[in-house]
């Protein structure tokens, strides 16, 4: 199950991931209560983990030119596109930990079940 | 009058070099300013005698009669007055010009003395850290609306906070006392083959410091550009053994970039570069060198879009210049392949086409401007729809399902967005860059391509060298010692956990703390999760407890140290950076273990699992929020209110309707008005030193700004970020990385 991602290959869709990850994990066939609770939680933590990778990978320089061209830092969603935008090293690292998370919550999911 | 009193009980202490210069007007003047401010004297009357003040420095020969000494003097009263009345200059008209006045003043003293006061200052700061804490200016903590204030203690708290300051200071301060006496030498040297080497035909932009972060040196742009390069080894390194060579423009990771192309790329551009004989005698190397440089900046000006992003600081246009200097090309024929909408027009499908012109059909317009124009205002709408649906806490179904289409749209509307520029480029046959790391990318590709076995990955990691060469340039010098001043918590591993083991919070290790942290920090451990879990369970104490106190404190630390690393660019951050994964990697398996014998169903636990890893990465940012508002040396809300504090929004902040901009601009002003005020930093590096600190606020301002905000209007755009963002080519080799891993 967990060999094979539903996910594009092409984008990054957040809702797609979030649906796959529920099915693998068995809330294809939860209450609308609990999937509405999972889905917010897993939302939580990819923000978490977007947010984290980005700062602990974007080089200097990139921090720059990322305040140039979005120098107002108007919105943060528009500044951190920027930023990951430009900076290779963050998309690597948010992919990464994305992928990381995916497969080590899937493998709690497997754990809780051999019980 | 007690403002009098107090003025001369404080001109007595400053000892008698002081009593005797007294007298002169540009003391005296400013006694008098300060009386009226503290006798309560109307606005106007005061605004006079500011006005008169600065008027006198600005006439000839005022200044230069006084000694230095007492310019410093008249500087360090003006500064005196801007604290001790700041609340009445606050209070001032809108504007407050009174205020402004005042600093205007003390920076035209500023400028007289010069370097001067700065090596005496260097002297005395050579006596250690303690020193330069007694040195520097006391400034009342009260909250101010200005930024300038608290930067000030933000300054003093640096030095504060690594006990080992005044050690590593030592040698620090070394070096920019060299560099300080090299000023007089270095800079009457530079401008003069500069203007030689400059054409009547030199465009005039040159790329000053625009906008919040950009950063120039005191030597002129395009003199530095030449300097500052080095000749580094031949970049020249045909790769063992490959494929034909990669599609050029499609792992080229930005924006303009249209994914993967078909048709051989080495067939594309015209004529191979022909090596120029050399000219020029060996002697007139360093002016060849500069003409070249000029090309090219001329290069990139022609090429790049935003003509900001040509900086002297900046690794990428160093590299560039590196790169053409070495390498003997010929640039009319570098800078033809490079406007050559050829290649453009080989990215884009005749699927691109059709699809473009059958949208442009729907949207009925004739003109790509017209269409982009069309695709712009759509994109508004998807915006705000997905705006107000991410507002929802819980989305039904149907919310979902809209979501959805309106964000594959928005990704459809960037995407032809993107096609629609180039296909007007291509029909206006101009070929711009948006980013100088583009251009790098493909003139380095232009010089390596007629060599058959040259892989793509191969070309970007050379590119990828060229950019660290250059860095560690730049890093060299000046700037090394002040990415030094700017890393608060020294980022090697080893001085963290020294660090993190004065923390009192971080007490739960016992008295023994330095000593169990300087067992984590031996490298065999980092590497290996079981080491890490042994090293945790062989703590004095409980494991879960540590588990939930210890461990949370170390990650916030060490992810703090990190950043600092990163953004001061100077250090190691591997074994730290390992060290987190593991780390975090046992946190969640503590979580997992603790769920797993709970009697509740499998949904259930894995809700409480989520609900707990989410608990644990708040913690974090609670501590890392913690942690940035002691370096503040302030309280949770008044560090609200200084990192919101620039101009209208004081006060009027809560912390629910704080945004995280008001968190990375207040937080970045207050960090470059530090920068701005300290003495201790020459003028000329200021500007560097500027930019690193804003570096900084940004980095961690992504996490704490990130919680702030909460969930349901970041992830939206962010994930939408990424989405368009990261590009195919990243995705496929996500793919191709997970095959390989399952077959």
């Amino acid at each position: 199950m967990k060999n094979q991602t539903n996910l594009s290959v092409n984008y990054f869709d957040p809702d797609a991931y979030i649906d796959s990850l529920m099915e693998d994990i068995g809330f294809g066939d939860a209450t609308e209560a609990e999937k509405d609770q999972m889905y917010k939680g897993l939302s939580d933590q990819i923000t978490d983990l977007v947010l984290n990778s980005i700062s602990l990978y974007v080089e200097p320089e990139q921090i720059d030119e990322a305040l140039i061209r979005n120098a107002d830092l108007k919105e943060l969603g528009k500044f951190v596109e920027k930023l990951v935008e430009i900076s290779p090293e963050a998309q690597f690292a948010i992919i990464e930990a994305l992928d990381r998370f995916y497969q080590e919550t899937v493998d709690t999911y497997e754990e809780f079940s051999k019980m | 009058m007690a403002a009098q009193t107090n003025t001369k009980k404080q001109i007595g202490e400053e000892g008698v070099v002081i009593e005797e210069t007294s007298s002169h007007p540009i003391i005296q003047e400013l006694v008098k300013i300060e009386d009226l401010i503290s006798q309560g004297s109307d606005e106007e009357t005061i605004m006079k005698a500011v006005k008169g003040y600065s008027e006198n420095l600005t006439s000839p020969g005022f200044l230069n009669e006084a000694e230095k000494g007492v310019v410093a003097l008249a500087r360090k009263r003006i500064e005196e007055i801007l604290t001790k009345h700041e609340k009445v200059l606050l209070l001032e008209a809108k504007g407050r010009p009174i205020r402004g006045e005042l600093v205007k003043a003390k920076a035209k003293l500023t400028e007289h003395i010069g370097h001067k006061e700065e090596i005496i200052d260097l002297g005395e700061y050579q006596e250690g850290a303690k020193k330069l804490k007694e040195l520097d200016y006391k400034f009342d903590h009260a909250m101010t609306e200005d930024n300038v204030f608290a930067a000030d203690i933000f300054w003093q708290d640096i030095y504060k906070l690594d006990p080992k300051h005044a050690e590593d200071l030592k040698p620090l301060l070394d070096d920019l006392k060299k560099e300080v006496v090299q000023v007089p030498e270095v800079t009457p040297s530079t401008p003069a083959p500069e203007s030689v080497s400059l054409a009547p035909s030199a465009p005039e932009a040159q790329p000053g410091p625009k906008g919040t972060t950009t950063v120039s040196t005191t030597v002129s742009p395009s003199a530095s550009f030449a300097t500052t390069t080095s000749p580094s080894g031949m970049p020249v390194v045909a790769p063992p053994s490959a494929p034909p060579i990669a599609p050029v423009v499609a792992p080229v990771p930005t924006p303009t970039t249209p994914p993967a192309p078909s048709g051989a790329p080495s067939t594309q551009s015209g004529a191979p570069p022909r090596p120029r004989e050399p000219e020029t005698a060996e002697g007139e190397e360093a002016e060849t060198n500069l003409k070249l440089s000029k090309k090219a900046r001329e290069l990139l000006e022609t090429l790049l879009e935003k003509k900001e992003l040509i900086r002297d600081d900046d690794a990428v246009c160093l590299a560039i210049n590196a790169l053409i200097q070495q390498s003997d090309v010929d640039l009319d024929q570098l800078k033809q392949f490079l406007q050559n909408t050829e290649l453009l027009n080989k990215t884009i499908s005749p699927e691109v086409r059709n699809r473009v012109k059958a949208e442009m059909d729907l949207a009925k317009v004739t003109t790509y401007e017209n269409f982009k124009k069309a695709l712009n205002d759509e994109l508004k709408t998807v915006e705000y729809t997905l705006d107000s649906l991410s507002k929802q806490q819980r989305p039904s179904d149907a919310d979902k399902a809209e979501r959805k289409q309106n964000l594959t749209r928005r990704i459809e509307i960037e995407r032809l967005l993107e096609h629609a520029d180039n296909l007007n480029k291509l029909e206006k046959r101009t070929m711009t860059y948006e980013s100088p790391r583009e251009i790098l990318n493909l003139i380095n590709f232009y010089l390596h391509k007629d060599e058959p076995e040259l892989k793509m990955e191969d070309l970007m990691s050379q590119t990828e060298e060229l950019v660290e060469e250059q860095k560690e340039n730049l890093y060299k010098g000046p700037r090394a010692v002040l990415n030094k001043f700017c890393s608060f918590l020294r980022p090697t591993l080893k001085s963290t956990l020294k660090a993190l083991a004065e923390d009192k919070k971080f007490s739960k290790l016992g008295e023994n703390a330095g000593e169990e942290l300087a067992k984590l920090s031996q490298l065999k451990v980092v590497n290996d999760q079981f080491k890490v879990k042994e090293w945790i369970e062989g703590l004095p104490g409980d494991y879960k407890e540590h588990m939930e106190t210890t461990v949370p404190r170390l990650i916030a630390y060490l992810e703090l140290a990190i950043r600092d690393g990163k953004v001061s660019s100077l250090l190691q951050t591997g074994p730290a950076r390992k060290l987190v994964e593991n780390l975090r990697k046992l946190q969640r398996e503590h979580i997992r273990l603790s769920i797993k014998d709970q009697p509740i169903d499998n949904q259930q636990k894995m809700l409480l699992y989520v609900s707990e890893i989410n608990k644990a990465s708040r913690k974090n940012t609670d501590i890392t929020g913690e942690v940035l508002r002691k370096r503040l040396h302030l309280g949770r809300n008044e560090a609200l209110k200084i990192l919101g504090g620039t101009g209208a929004l004081a006060g009027a902040l809560t912390m629910a309707a704080i945004s995280p901009f008001a968190l990375f601009g207040g937080l970045s002003t207050a960090l470059y008005a530090t920068v701005r005020r300290s003495k201790k930093i020459p003028e000329k590096w200021k500007p560097l030193a500027r930019a690193a600190t804003g570096r900084l606020a940004v980095a961690n301002g992504l996490v704490v700004g990130g919680s702030l905000i909460g969930i349901t209007s970041l992830y939206l755009p962010l994930a939408a970020a990424i989405g368009v963002v990261a590009v195919p080519w990243l995705w496929k080799r996500r793919k191709a990385k997970k095959g390989a891993k399952k077959e």
